[in-house]
């Protein structure tokens, strides 16, 4: 496991032979959204942002992996342009291909009707975080999900993540393990 | 799976230059990462 959902930080990989998959971890399954060869590097646009990490990278084939550190990797974007260029263009590509493709990593439950879920809704969208919107009243998933968690109607809205359940009453807004 | 295209294909001189930022090689395996560097 390079890296897990969850993570507060995590180090930027440059993949030099190995085998890696980025997972998302969704209704209690494990489902491997991409995986990464050599020439390819393993990171997100939360490695800037500071978001913790959504999705797992676990080594599929056994290899080599350069290992760059948070602080390093930030003064390398920072002061090597021929790099910044092209690994800051392939974050923001990798975040608007998640937006879609890794949306259920985190779950926002509440009703089109609620200023809480409007909140939280808004939050995540203003951060381009990738998430799924299930609406109470017209959602077939909603009833399985809250089941599942053990939630009351009382509780909603709510976030998931692959490692929490957010209730809007005990925060004001979402705290970074949305991310 | 999400189709990556080829975008984020790093050239050999490009992984050379980034080595020089690592603090470390990882040898890693199914399940465990082992620092080296």
């Amino acid at each position: 496991m390079l890296f897990a959902a969850g993570d507060a930080k995590y180090d930027f990989f440059v993949v030099v032979s190995a085998k890696v998959d980025i997972i998302g971890h969704f209704d209690d399954e494990d489902e491997v959204i991409v995986q990464h060869g050599p020439g390819r590097f393993i990171g997100e646009l939360n490695l800037l942002t500071g978001q913790r990490a959504y999705l797992t990278a676990r080594v599929a084939e056994a290899g080599e992996v350069i290992a760059i550190p948070p602080d390093d990797f930030r003064r390398l974007i920072a002061t090597v342009p021929t790099l910044s260029d092209t690994i800051l263009a392939t974050l923001v590509l990798r975040r608007n291909l998640l937006l879609e493709g890794a949306a259920r990593a985190v779950r926002v439950i509440g009703s089109r009707y609620s200023s809480e879920s409007l909140a939280m809704r808004e939050f995540l969208a203003r951060n381009r975080l990738p998430h799924q919107w299930l609406d109470v009243d017209t959602d077939p998933d909603v009833d399985r999900l809250v089941a599942e968690f053990g939630l009351a109607a009382g509780d909603l809205p709510v976030v998931i993540t692959g490692t929490a359940v957010i209730r809007a009453r005990l925060r004001a807004r979402c705290p970074p393990t949305s991310g | 799976m999400v189709d990556n295209g080829s975008f984020d294909d790093l050239t050999p001189d490009q992984i050379a230059e980034l080595d020089r930022f690592g603090r470390a090689k990882v040898s890693c395996s199914r399940g465990r990462a082992v620092r080296r560097g």
